[in-house]
């Protein structure tokens, strides 16, 4: 048997994952992450309708009031993205939720939950290098990109049950964090014909590039509000049909303090700021002005509503649908959110699944497992700017994905193992087609609160 | 609780982390950078005249030069402290000390001997503590028959015979014992340490010395040669006598050239050292031409050309831009003026080596981006020879030409967030 120290040490040594990036987290804010869960990520769903187990999901408070136990979930996701023209891959991965429910004899209940709310990590370089003629000299520029940082998602959620078959829930969602971004850019007039960095090569690539860096820092803070109902009021036959819905706007301005730094050239092409760099940074009175700071307050206005459908064919087996729209309303001509003058302004999300729940008293093993599966599309609508708001293109890529997902019952208290994973496949006109793979595991742990204990 | 361990593996799985990171090629246009240029044709060039500034060159100078430059006589004002002993001069008031000679030497700038040259030294033994300054004595305010000037000796240039390939430098050697005393004599208030060479009869040519700059080898120097005679045992006649040589340099030292009369170019820009033509230059409307810039540009490249007649062979000269720190009144540039009333920032701008292709081109990069972050104000730049120019060379470059292409420009490249 393996022992249970060596497990445990067996899993920190596979924890060795990889942050890396690609160009979707430059878009605006960053990579959205709005599927936060395992079981969500099962069902290919935006967590709506229930996914976690029957009646209950992780992602809509108004489904709390029917969890039997109090939980702790933690999730943790990996996304890899492979290019498959230029067959190269990057892959995400990070804390995806952690999330605390406490329901209140069937009839309330509150949760606090901490998740990234998007993310940046990209490093990124020109396909177009630009090239200008001045006074005899033919000037190549061509620039490159690197940012990092994101938004997380702090959030305090109320539910109750208004009747028997209606529930409806608020939360708030604390959104604050920070990126730093670096535009560098470079400029080539043409080989000089010496080792200029005395490593044997004359006039390697890079070699006579001049490069001038801009960093950029960004300190996120606001609210937005949610509001989810849900009704099983209406049957189909003898099956029950549960309908829900959720919107989701900004409470408290989402506000951006954008710290600009002064641009340097990089004399010595180590790619920080130094005593070699022009201007200097100390020693004389050439030392730039400190960074400009501003604060802007319509950046970012994010909206989102859904609607969803839960058919109960069975006891067990569910059928359900989601439709989800999620919007940016600000006008992003400023191109402080990322470097890449992009903004996502759109975002459908629409699913497909079926769900079989695991037995609430099961009599064999394999009734203890949920069975999740899903079939969705997705499509991004982008804009680029060029230089103000009025002056920008479209352009979208979609998503058409398949989801797969088990769960794990174990323990008196209902605690679940869950694993989620999404095959799909992204068509993108501007950056190729991709192939995505999201992978999710969760564990929930349950336990009872508010039952008074017989004394020993 | 048992299922603690499962939870915080879970989580330790969470925090460790790697990272990779490869960079994806894409489509970057409008990505926050530009790249621009600016081109300014207004500026312009304005002469003004002070009196040459020699005291820190490594070369003096005796004769006149082809162009009528004139080098009178050179100054120098002998340290106190040898540089080689630990005496001063007033050590040799020591009556165990006895001077056996005593010699000013200075040393020919070539290793060419030159012929029937003969140079007297005088000194000024009522005129003073001080006769000159370094940094302010000129033809204008120094005048050779007011200085009270006393002859010492007359000297021939002397090269000893290379004992190898080694560069032997020819040198002067003014014997000057019979008036040492003038020197030593701390009593004396008029004691100034100061000598004068000058040629005894007029020299066709310019003949040149090194001076105290190049090095303490060949400074102009003078030396002591002393011996002690110390009674070894107080009951005998035994006697111990030891012999010194100390050297003492001439740290200041000054070759005064009076220039000839030369008429100013009309729409050229004449610089040279020994006539001490500076040039101003301006860019009247370098505010408004930068204030548009984007406010966090940085300057890339700003390049302030002049071009000049490549037939002068004005080749190999250092030209030094420095920004003026103060607004001008042009009407005090009139004419010769004593003392250089342009207040300058040094060492903002680089010194430019021109070569002989027509054009020269100054690197004001450093100004530009100064005056854009808003910590100096443009009151233009002045222009002058570097002190390692010949002095009796002068150089022009146009600063208003018929032909547009002659006329002097700056050329500016930015980049911008």
């Amino acid at each position: 048997m393996f022992p249970r120290k060596k497990y445990y040490q067996f899993l920190i040594i596979l924890s060795s994952f990889v942050y890396s990036q690609d160009v979707y987290s430059a878009y605006g804010i960053g990579e959205l992450l709005l599927s936060h869960n395992a079981s969500v990520i099962g069902a290919g769903s935006t967590g709506l309708m229930p996914n976690f187990q029957k009646n209950v999901s992780l992602s809509n408070p108004s489904t709390w009031t029917d969890m039997p136990f109090a939980y702790i979930s933690i999730n943790y996701g990996g996304l890899q993205i492979i290019d498959k023209i230029n067959n190269r891959e990057n892959i995400l991965s990070g804390l995806h939720q952690f999330q605390f429910i406490l329901p209140i004899k069937g009839k309330y209940a509150i949760g606090i939950s901490f998740q990234p709310y998007s993310s940046q990590l990209y490093s990124l370089y020109s396909n177009n290098t630009d090239i200008k003629y001045i006074e005899q000299d033919t000037i190549n520029f061509n620039s490159y990109l690197n940012g990092g940082g994101g938004i997380s998602d702090l959030s305090f959620s109320l539910s109750a049950r208004f009747s028997k078959t209606e529930k409806g829930a608020l939360k708030f969602n604390y959104l604050f964090g920070s990126s730093r971004n670096q535009i560098s850019y470079s400029m080539n007039d043409g080989d000089n014909g010496l080792d200029d960095d005395f490593d044997g090569l004359i006039d390697e690539e890079g070699e006579n590039d001049i490069n001038y860096i801009y960093n950029q820092r960004n300190i996120y803070d606001g609210t937005l509000i949610s509001g989810y109902l849900s009704s099983n009021r209406i049957n189909i036959g003898k099956r029950k049909l549960t309908i829900s819905a959720s919107f989701n706007s900004v409470f408290n301005s989402f506000r951006v303090k954008n710290y600009s730094f002064y641009p340097f050239e990089d004399v010595n092409n180590n790619g920080y700021y130094d005593l070699s760099d022009y201007p200097t940074p100390a020693g004389n009175d050439s030392i730039p002005p400190t960074a400009l700071k501003y604060e802007y307050k319509k950046l970012f206005i994010p909206s989102q509503y859904a609607i969803g459908l839960n058919l109960e064919m069975s006891d067990l087996l569910n059928l359900q649908a989601e439709l989800s729209n999620w919007s940016d309303l600000a006008n992003g001509e400023n191109n402080v959110l990322s470097n890449l003058n992009y903004q996502l302004t759109d975002y459908q999300h629409f699913n497909i699944s079926a769900i079989r729940f695991a037995r609430a008293l099961p009599r064999y093993w394999y009734e203890s497992l949920h069975f999740r599966s899903g079939l969705f599309v997705r499509k991004y609508n982008l804009k680029m700017y060029a230089t103000n708001e009025t002056d920008f293109n479209q352009y979208d890529y979609n998503d058409i994905g398949l989801s797969i997902g088990v769960g794990i019952k174990f323990g008196l208290t209902k605690n679940q193992l869950d694993f989620g994973l999404n095959l799909i496949n992204r068509s993108d006109s501007i950056n190729n087609d991709k192939f995505i793979t999201n992978f999710n595991i969760g564990l929930t742990i349950g336990d009872i609160w508010f039952v008074k204990r017989r004394a020993k | 609780m048992k299922y603690i361990y499962l939870f915080v593996s879970f989580i330790v799985l969470i925090i460790v982390s790697g990272c990779l990171e490869n960079t994806v090629s894409t489509d970057l246009n409008y990505s926050g950078m530009t790249h621009d240029t600016l081109s300014v044709s207004s500026v312009s060039g304005f002469n003004y005249q002070t009196p040459p500034e020699l005291g820190n060159s490594t070369v003096l100078y005796l004769g006149t030069d082809s162009n009528g430059f004139h080098n009178p006589f050179a100054l120098f004002k002998v340290q106190s402290n040898s540089v080689n002993t630990p005496e001063t001069f007033s050590s040799f008031l020591d009556s165990s000390i006895v001077i056996d000679s005593t010699k000013f030497l200075l040393t020919l700038n070539n290793d060419t001997i030159e012929t029937n040259m003969i140079f007297d030294l005088y000194y000024f033994p009522n005129s003073g503590d001080s006769i000159f300054n370094e940094s302010n004595t000129n033809y204008l305010n120094i005048n050779e028959s007011d200085l009270g000037l006393e002859y010492v000796s007359s000297a021939r240039l002397f090269q000893k015979t290379p004992d190898s390939s080694e560069t032997i430098y020819p040198t002067l050697s003014f014997n000057l014992k019979h008036i040492i005393h003038s020197f030593i004599d701390s009593s004396n208030i008029n004691q100034n340490r100061t000598l004068m060479v000058k040629p005894k009869f007029e020299l066709s040519n310019v003949v040149s010395f090194k001076s105290s700059e190049s090095g303490f080898s060949f400074a102009p120097q003078l030396h002591i040669f002393t011996h002690d005679t110390t009674f070894i045992d107080s009951t005998t006649d035994s006697v111990s006598v030891d012999t010194f040589s100390h050297h003492f340099i001439a740290t200041d030292d000054l070759s005064i050239i009076i220039p000839p009369d030369i008429s100013n170019i009309p729409n050229m820009l004449t610089l040279g050292r020994g006539l001490s033509y500076k040039g101003l230059i301006e860019i009247p409307d370098l505010d408004s031409i930068l204030s548009p810039l984007p406010e966090q540009s940085i300057i890339t490249k700003a390049e302030l050309s002049f071009y000049y007649p490549i037939d002068t062979s004005q080749s190999n000269f250092y030209l030094q831009l420095q920004p003026v720190s103060d607004s001008l009144h042009y009407d005090q540039l009139q004419g010769v003026l004593l003392n250089d009333p342009i207040e300058v920032m040094p060492n903002i701008l680089p010194v430019v080596n021109i070569s002989n292709n027509g054009k020269v081109d100054l690197n004001i990069r450093e100004y530009l981006q100064l005056i854009h972050f808003g910590y100096i104000s443009n009151f233009g730049l002045k222009l002058q020879v570097v002190n390692t120019s010949n002095p009796f060379n002068l150089y022009s470059v146009y600063s208003q030409s018929t032909s547009d292409s002659l006329n002097p420009k700056l050329f500016i490249h930015y980049v911008s967030p």
